[in-house]
């Protein structure tokens, strides 16, 4: 009985039913994580058009590299995180993209002062506190080089020249912070 | 270490952010295992962070997820699969110049990687050198400031010289008395074109709204030869009211702002005769 129920079904019906499971999992993936990953990207790639590029980049490596995943050594999402990080960094690196790169730069600088002057306007979230402006300069500067570059600890310790324990705590306190705000 | 050392450590934080050491995250499945708090912790470590990302950030376009669905799920072995290559047989003189040609591939690919290789080493050369440029530059930079200062002061210290030593030249000392004994002062005076210069580098900082005063001794009666200030907090040189061949000796007073009419005998300073 059990053979013959097997059997009701070709191997074509079987492939595609992998392929609908396949798509089912990237669907869920995608749902959760997409918004966030783009944020990430976003932090270093301004050009709307460009971050979306590289999160199809980034998507099509986490999807082919998933049996690579060794969840015993880090979240989902922080290996997710590392593709992402890495596929923006390689992007900017790349040196047909050196120019751009410059522009982009300056971009972030253009935003970076626009945010210290406060001029920005973000019109969805007029009489907000963002979240950005809950966290302190140091404490956002030291979570940013983290989160969005990919910095460890004891690198941003020797690039800001404060103590190894200083960056913890201030990416705890950070993230205290940061959790507060969910909540409320 | 307890459960609450552990968690403010900061140690999950670096374990969602992807720094954590394989040491640490060993630890961490250690405590996980005694603490469940553990796991709640790291998911709300993650939604905040997840939270802050998402933060300002538009959802991706709409026909993104299409687009990388298509790219990952329609492009199936068919497009893997290449059109079939026309098979050519081939003679045993053409089999050597596939030989030679092999070689000849084999070879420009060595030498490619070969060249990428000595590029990627020259690269960082060009980097690091660079980088020296950059830094002897910012070096030089620096020399350079320090030799106009030099330069500045040195043709000051000139200037100062070639006053002295002008034909006609006198040379008066003052020296401290009963106030400041320790003060002293020199007087350039060319008795020729009667230009007078005091240089009082160790008098004593005055107090605030007193100036010191110089005065000339002509004819037995004190003649005015006008007030001197620091510069940056020191004395310098400075020139004076030009004064007769005749002036039999010179004192300096402290007097208030902008000098006296006659000196205030009991804050004299300096005196000395010619």
């Amino acid at each position: 009985m059990i053979l013959t129920a097997k059997k009701k079904y070709t191997e074509d019906d079987l492939v595609e039913m992998l392929k609908k499971s396949d798509q089912t999992l990237f669907s869920i993936l995608y749902d959760n994580y997409s918004r966030a990953l783009l944020g990430v990207i976003k932090k270093v790639i301004i050009d709307d058009e460009i971050a979306e590029d590289v999160l199809q980049d980034s998507f099509v490596k986490i999807w082919n590299n998933k049996a690579m995943y060794d969840s015993s050594k880090g979240r989902l999402y922080t290996w997710m995180l590392n593709i992402v990080r890495n596929t923006s960094i390689d992007y900017m690196r790349s040196k047909q993209n050196k120019f751009d790169e410059k522009i982009q730069r300056g971009e972030n600088v253009v935003h970076e002062v626009n945010r210290t002057n406060n001029v920005e306007m973000n019109t969805d979230r007029i009489g907000i506190k963002t979240i950005v402006d809950s966290l302190k300069e140091d404490q956002r500067k030291l979570i940013d080089l983290a989160y969005f570059e990919g910095y460890t600890q004891e690198e941003i310790a020797e690039r800001l020249e404060i103590p190894l324990g200083t960056v913890k705590t201030r990416v705890r306190a950070a993230l205290i912070v940061l959790r507060k705000l969910i909540k409320e | 270490m307890s459960l609450e050392e552990f968690i403010s450590s900061g140690v999950l934080e670096s374990y969602v952010l992807g720094t954590a050491s394989a040491d640490e995250i060993k630890k961490i499945w250690e405590m996980q295992r005694k603490y469940p708090e553990i796991s709640r912790e790291i998911e709300a470590i993650e939604a905040s962070l997840m939270n802050y990302a998402e933060e300002n950030t538009k959802l991706p376009s709409e026909h993104l997820k299409n687009k990388i669905q298509q790219q990952l799920f329609t492009s199936q072995p068919a497009a893997s699969v290449k059109p079939e290559a026309k098979v050519v047989q081939m003679s045993v003189s053409e089999n050597k110049a596939a030989a030679v040609l092999r070689f000849a591939v084999a070879a420009s690919f060595a030498l490619l990687i070969a060249s990428a290789a000595f590029n990627f080493v020259l690269y960082h050369k060009l980097h690091s050198a660079n980088q020296e440029l950059a830094e002897l530059h910012s070096e030089k930079e620096v020399m350079a400031g320090q030799y106009k200062i030099q330069q500045t002061a040195l043709s000051e210290k000139s200037d100062e010289l070639a006053m002295i030593i002008k034909p006609g030249n006198k040379m008066v000392m003052l020296k401290g008395i009963d106030v400041a004994p320790q003060a002293s002062a020199m007087i350039v005076w060319n008795t020729i074109n009667k230009s007078v210069y005091i240089d009082a580098a160790t008098l004593p900082m005055p107090p605030e709204g007193k100036q010191y005063q110089l005065w000339a001794l002509v004819n037995g009666k004190p003649v005015d030869a006008g007030v001197f200030t620091m510069q940056d907090g020191k004395f310098v040189m400075q020139k004076m009211k030009d004064m007769p061949d005749n002036a039999q000796a010179y004192a300096v007073t402290l007097e208030k702002m902008g000098g006296s009419a006659v000196p205030t005998m009991d804050a004299m300073y300096l005196i000395g005769n010619v």
